[in-house]
């Protein structure tokens, strides 16, 4: 896959297209144009970061791996009937981060998904702060928010806050919540098929921070590798 | 292959088994039947060594040696598989990655792509399971036939000589329940010396893969032991113990 690196803060997009983020900027201004962005970001110990998103027809999939990066803010417009935003936050941190999202659905019949993972160790942890906003009269919207957290440590100060401001009776929405260890049964799972649990763990981590991007195969491996020999 | 001798084990405070004793030489099949809730699939979550579940007594022997102080995966190396009742879907894991990593695992060594392309291959065309499944997530979105023909797979990519199939045979539609049986058949030719352990309720996958033993469990031991016949005398009569018990004096089978 082709990606146009991002090199301006502010990008007006009215194509379909993919981007690739590598280096920091303090703010990122994206306004989708009756197009469908994808967008990978790919972070590693760098300082906060704000991305201000206006979707004005079409759809957005922004996808952010991050490794020690300090927080993150995203906040996303809906402004146009039927327009979509899609948001894969994986977080590998040994330091504290916040994520702060906001989504305002500003028309009627617009989609957001929101899925953040997250990794805490050493004397790292996490907070997810998600905002969803559905004013009253805008009808036919879906709003999901699913957040994870394992710890990989014993810190147990790992936030989530999942806040669904709904002012309209008109709406799907739906969140999801969970912080704490892996899964007892998926590590079963996977070792009695013979992986150690450092194995099992490592691919447990691989498919909830990279497995669950929405980018194509090749840039999946790339990032597994990063994972697997710098980040883990 | 497997001897199991006076194994009284407990889950949450329940005792499940209760000195229970089976042998399983090699190139056997056994089968285990009983009513829900009498043991039958913690007997293989023993085993396996499911973490929830604790060997009060006894021991269980895999080729001349203990396995109580091996762990799940070093049971798995060892070459105990166990086909589960409810495989778990796993998001973001891929088939592929999974497997290869397993068979990683199982060798000591890193798995060579082209061979495993080509086995990987074999297997899904045996099983008639789409090209596709191989970059899904484990099971997810997979129907419960599905589920049950990727155990199977994951069984034909490891190698085990101990295959221990639970409830393999539900949520399975009848063409690929021969599916499955044809593939158990074909593993088990090819593999003279490996050993079944199947837990069912019914006869249907026992009509493909005949066993050796059947054995009946009622309250965490063997009540009688028999051979194909029993299965059918059971799916016909259902559990009755008194029966079946009783039976044991004027037919070939066998009470314990």
């Amino acid at each position: 896959m082709n990606r146009i690196v991002v090199d301006k803060d502010i990008n007006n997009i009215n194509k379909n297209s993919n981007y690739l983020i590598k280096d920091h900027r303090k703010k990122y201004i994206f306004n989708v144009n009756n197009s469908v962005v994808n967008i990978l970001s790919v972070k590693e110990n760098q300082d906060d970061e704000k991305y201000e998103i206006n979707i004005n027809g079409g759809k957005l999939i922004l996808n952010n791996i991050c490794y020690n990066q300090k927080n993150l803010d995203i906040k996303v417009n809906l402004n146009t009937e039927e327009s979509e935003v899609l948001i894969y936050n994986s977080i590998v941190t040994d330091i504290k981060k916040e994520v702060r999202i906001r989504i305002n659905h500003n028309k009627k019949n617009t989609i957001s998904n929101v899925y953040n993972n997250g990794v805490t160790r050493g004397n790292g942890f996490i907070k997810f702060d998600v905002i969803s906003y559905v004013p009253n009269g805008v009808k036919g919207c879906f709003v999901n928010q699913d957040s994870k957290i394992i710890s990989l440590n014993d810190k147990n100060s790992n936030e989530i806050n999942p806040v669904l401001l709904i002012e309209e009776y008109d709406v799907e929405a739906r969140h999801a919540a969970f912080i704490g260890k892996f899964n007892e049964q998926e590590l079963f799972y996977l070792m009695s098929r013979g992986l150690n649990k450092v194995e099992a763990e490592n691919l447990l981590l691989n498919g909830m921070l990279v497995g669950t991007l929405d980018i194509c195969f090749e840039e999946k491996e790339n990032l597994k590798k990063k994972f697997n020999d710098e980040w883990r | 292959m497997l001897e199991i001798k006076d194994l009284t084990i407990k889950v949450e405070n329940k005792i499940v088994l209760n000195k229970f004793n089976l042998t399983i030489n090699d190139g056997e099949i056994h089968v285990i039947m009983g009513p829900n809730g009498v043991g039958k699939s913690s007997l293989t979550k023993v085993i396996m060594a499911e973490p929830n579940y604790k060997v009060i007594s006894g021991d269980i022997i895999y080729n001349g040696e203990s396995i109580l102080n091996l762990s799940t995966d070093e049971r798995a190396r060892k070459g105990i598989f166990l086909a589960m009742q409810n495989p778990l879907e796993i998001d973001g894991v891929t088939n592929s990655d999974f497997l290869r990593t397993a068979i990683s695992s199982i060798n000591q060594k890193n798995v060579n792509l082209y061979s495993f392309i080509k086995k990987l291959d074999e297997a899904k065309a045996d099983l008639k399971m789409p090209d596709e499944m191989v970059h899904r997530s484990i099971n997810k979105g997979f129907s419960g036939g599905e589920k049950k023909k990727n155990e199977i797979l994951q069984m034909k990519m490891l190698n085990p000589s101990f295959v221990m199939l639970d409830e393999i045979d539900s949520g399975v539609d009848v063409d690929a329940l021969k599916i499955v049986g044809d593939n158990l058949n074909n593993y088990k030719k090819e593999n003279k010396d490996i050993s079944y352990l199947i837990i069912t309720h019914y006869t249907h996958l026992l009509r493909y893969v005949k066993p050796d033993f059947v054995h009946v469990l009622k309250e965490g031991k063997v009540v009688k032991t028999g051979s194909y016949e029993l299965a059918k005398q059971i799916e016909d009569n259902g559990f009755n113990f008194d029966k079946i018990v009783s039976s044991a004096n004027t037919g070939s089978d066998q009470s314990e």
